[in-house]
């Protein structure tokens, strides 16, 4: 169901003030924005010379956009079929044509949208990447002689970068194994994984 | 100080100051008393530290009557001796080294410099070659190993399976998500998701890191 606050009521009659064919691009851009994570759909310089191209103030512009990405946004959140947006955008006073717009582009990018949602995640701190080297221990200041197998991981923590943007930190952790241990870690991940394959 | 001509195996360069004073004081000392500072000095060698040790140099200290501040110094440094002579000992090659060669080597220890023969008498010499090729060797070997310098090691991880119901953002997500919880050595703990994909990177890596480490241990280089 879609909220239509005041705002979003006024960003949808602004809608209507602007021509289709501008609309679809406009929610064209939304969508794919949305697809790769940007919450800012627009940069500075864009947005200016959008608003030149359909002669609005800037911060009609700016209402405008935040009003097709809200429309979108809560079409993810509610999982709605396209016939369904549809409706509840005739409802809200659009006009048939830029409905139209709205439902094509959200029909085709629907599923790509829903997916990158789900990866996000409200965790302080995620796991990004693993990095390994594996190294063969031949002597030190204890042992004149030694073959002992040691691998080191890296490990790639990546902080903050919600979905609303916000600056990212990585945080580098490195961890010496040798056999038993890693073998140990093994048997751990091993446990987890069958947790995992109970669930489906 | 004129060099000292040391073809031994343990001492190739020179032989040190507190192992010299522990050859010379070792005809006075008795067995029992040499065992103990051997056990001691191994002791220190495997990481022990701190009032533990502390309490056992001072037993040693009781056991020669050192109740002078002299005497008790000098069994500090026949203590450091020995520390330093077992450390030399245990990084000579078993395999190449006989029992025999060190125990003549340990008898011969001290050169003849001062036209003094310094020898570290026979029964103490076996002492400290059955340390080296004795029983208790791999032990040794394993706690000196441990003690080596080294990254962080992971000495705890405990680990949970969340399944993401619903989120503001999207209201059927159903998504689950691993959360570990890893402790170091250092005492630093670590706790951060790792997202599906990440989980699998992360098991194969160990997997293929773990395969490999057994491909290295039958390979030559590890072949003694």
């Amino acid at each position: 169901m879609l909220q239509l606050n005041k705002r979003l009521q006024d960003g949808l009659a602004l809608v209507n003030s602007i021509d289709v064919g501008k609309i679809n691009g406009l929610v064209g851009r939304v969508c794919t924005a949305l697809t790769s994570g940007h919450s800012q759909v627009f940069t500075k310089e864009e947005e200016e010379k959008l608003s030149v191209s359909l002669g609005l103030t800037l911060q009609q512009t700016s209402h405008l956009t935040h009003a097709v990405l809200q429309v979108m946004q809560q079409a993810a959140q509610g999982m709605v079929r396209p016939a369904s947006l549809g409706e509840q955008l005739k409802k809200g006073g659009m006009t048939e044509d830029r409905v139209e717009a709205f439902v094509q582009n959200w029909s085709t990018h629907a599923r790509a949208i829903v997916d990158r949602l789900r990866q996000y995640s409200l965790a302080d701190r995620q796991l990004k990447e693993v990095g390994w080297a594996l190294n063969l221990e031949t002597s030190s200041s204890c042992q004149a002689r030694q073959t002992c197998p040691v691998a080191h991981l890296q490990l790639g923590l990546e902080k903050g970068g919600g979905w609303e943007g916000g600056e990212e930190e990585t945080e580098k952790i490195v961890l010496q194994f040798n056999q038993e241990q890693l073998f140990g870690l093994y048997t751990q991940l091993e446990q987890i994984q069958g947790q995992l394959d109970a669930l489906r | 100080m004129a060099t000292l001509e040391s073809p031994s195996q343990v001492f190739p360069a020179r032989v040190p100051p507190e192992v010299r004073s522990l050859v010379k004081a070792a005809p006075s000392m008795d067995k029992a008393f040499f065992r103990r500072l051997i056990k001691v000095s191994l002791g220190y060698l495997q990481g022990s530290r701190g009032t533990e040790q502390e309490a056992a140099v001072a037993h040693l200290c009781a056991a020669r009557q050192a109740t002078t501040e002299d005497k008790a110094m000098s069994v500090c440094i026949q203590y450091c001796g020995a520390v330093s002579l077992l450390k030399a000992v245990l990084r000579l090659n078993t395999a190449t080294t006989r029992q025999e060669a060190l125990v003549a080597d340990l008898t011969a220890l001290g050169g003849t410099q001062t036209g003094l023969a310094l020898r570290l008498p026979g029964g103490f010499a076996v002492d400290v070659s059955r340390v080296v090729y004795g029983a208790a060797r791999p032990d040794i070997d394993r706690q000196l190993v441990a003690n080596s310098p080294s990254l962080p090691t992971m000495t705890h991880m405990t680990w949970r399976v969340d399944v993401t119901i619903s989120t503001s953002w999207l209201s059927r997500v159903l998504e689950p998500m691993v959360v570990l919880n890893m402790k170091t050595n250092t005492g630093t703990s670590h706790t951060f998701q790792v997202p599906l994909s990440k989980f699998h990177l992360l098991r194969f890596t160990v997997a293929s890191l773990l395969h490999q480490m057994a491909t290295l241990q039958a390979a030559s280089i590890c072949k003694k």
